[in-house]
């Protein structure tokens, strides 16, 4: 066995089922998604012998994945192909603005909300909030991670995170106002 | 005449119990939002060791950052369990491997 095959097969299959996932939410495509986690697969196992083995492969592999979703939709766009991806995908490299509102809810509301109310509240959140939030608390990235994932500062990686908790806390507020919980 | 009061050693102390605002009674306030933010932080295991020893002290003595902490896991544990979780089939891996085995170069 070659050590790029080695590599891939001990290092980067592992993580093909968080991969697949967060695929799926940077798309939102089953089409698209599975076309990333190839394409990302194919990089990757490209660039295995420049991989150091013993670092963090999960992290190495989800940036690979963030910035082939990124120039394949600049490349669609070029082209002037209609993207199903959002029209307005708001990575940038600047500090996130400081957060403006601040919104909370009841606890009780967490347990009348039924999944489908915080998934599609989720999918409603442009891209670089919800994949945020996605692996920081589902993936369990720490703030180090997501900063070299995303290529952005810590601090940045800080405020994206409270600002993509008080979109989706907005969102859900609505959907409790409509559950008859009026008043928070 | 002078009639400024001064209080007297057996005076009853007004507020003397030391209360606690509920966090939604106090939305919009910057130090709620500095505790959420200590919350989250704690949460999302970026904190010194230090300041997370700092944290569970004052925990233990402020309930409100007990109802905050309390609030925010559900918040979470919430996110967490919506999530459906996709999964590379068995199909797309072995795409996967062929698509590497014929990939220019390989």
């Amino acid at each position: 066995m070659k050590n790029q095959d080695k590599i891939f097969e001990e290092e980067f299959l592992p993580h093909a089922d968080a991969l697949t996932n967060f695929a799926y939410y940077l798309s939102q495509d089953e089409a698209d998604s599975e076309d990333l986690v190839q394409d990302t697969f194919i990089k990757a196992y490209k660039a295995a012998e420049s991989y150091e083995l013993g670092t963090n492969s999960k992290a190495w592999l989800f940036r690979i994945m963030k910035n082939t979703f990124i120039n394949e939709y600049k490349r669609r766009k070029r082209r002037g192909q209609t993207v199903d991806y959002e029209e307005i995908i708001t990575y940038h490299d600047e500090e996130d603005s400081p957060l403006t509102s601040y919104t909370d809810l009841r606890t009780e509301i967490f347990g009348s909300m039924m999944g489908d109310e915080m998934m599609i509240a989720i999918n409603e959140l442009p891209t670089d909030y919800r994949t945020i939030l996605i692996l920081c608390y589902v993936e369990e990235f720490q703030y180090e991670e997501l900063a070299a994932i995303f290529e952005i500062p810590i601090g940045t990686v800080r405020s994206r995170l409270a600002r993509a908790r008080a979109l989706l806390k907005e969102k859900l507020h609505l959907y409790a106002t409509d559950l008859g919980y009026g008043k928070t | 005449m002078n009639f400024i009061l001064k209080p007297t050693a057996d005076a009853p102390v007004r507020h003397q119990k030391k209360r606690y605002k509920s966090i939604y009674s106090m939305r919009d306030h910057q130090p709620n939002q500095e505790m959420f933010q200590r919350v989250n932080l704690y949460l999302d295991r970026a904190m010194s060791q230090e300041d997370e020893v700092n944290f569970r002290q004052d925990m233990s003595a402020n309930p409100s950052i007990t109802e905050a902490f309390n609030h925010e896991q559900s918040f979470r544990d919430l996110l967490k369990n919506s999530v459906n979780r996709r999964k590379a089939s068995p199909a797309l891996i072995q795409s996967i491997k062929d698509n590497i085995r014929k990939a220019p170069g390989m």
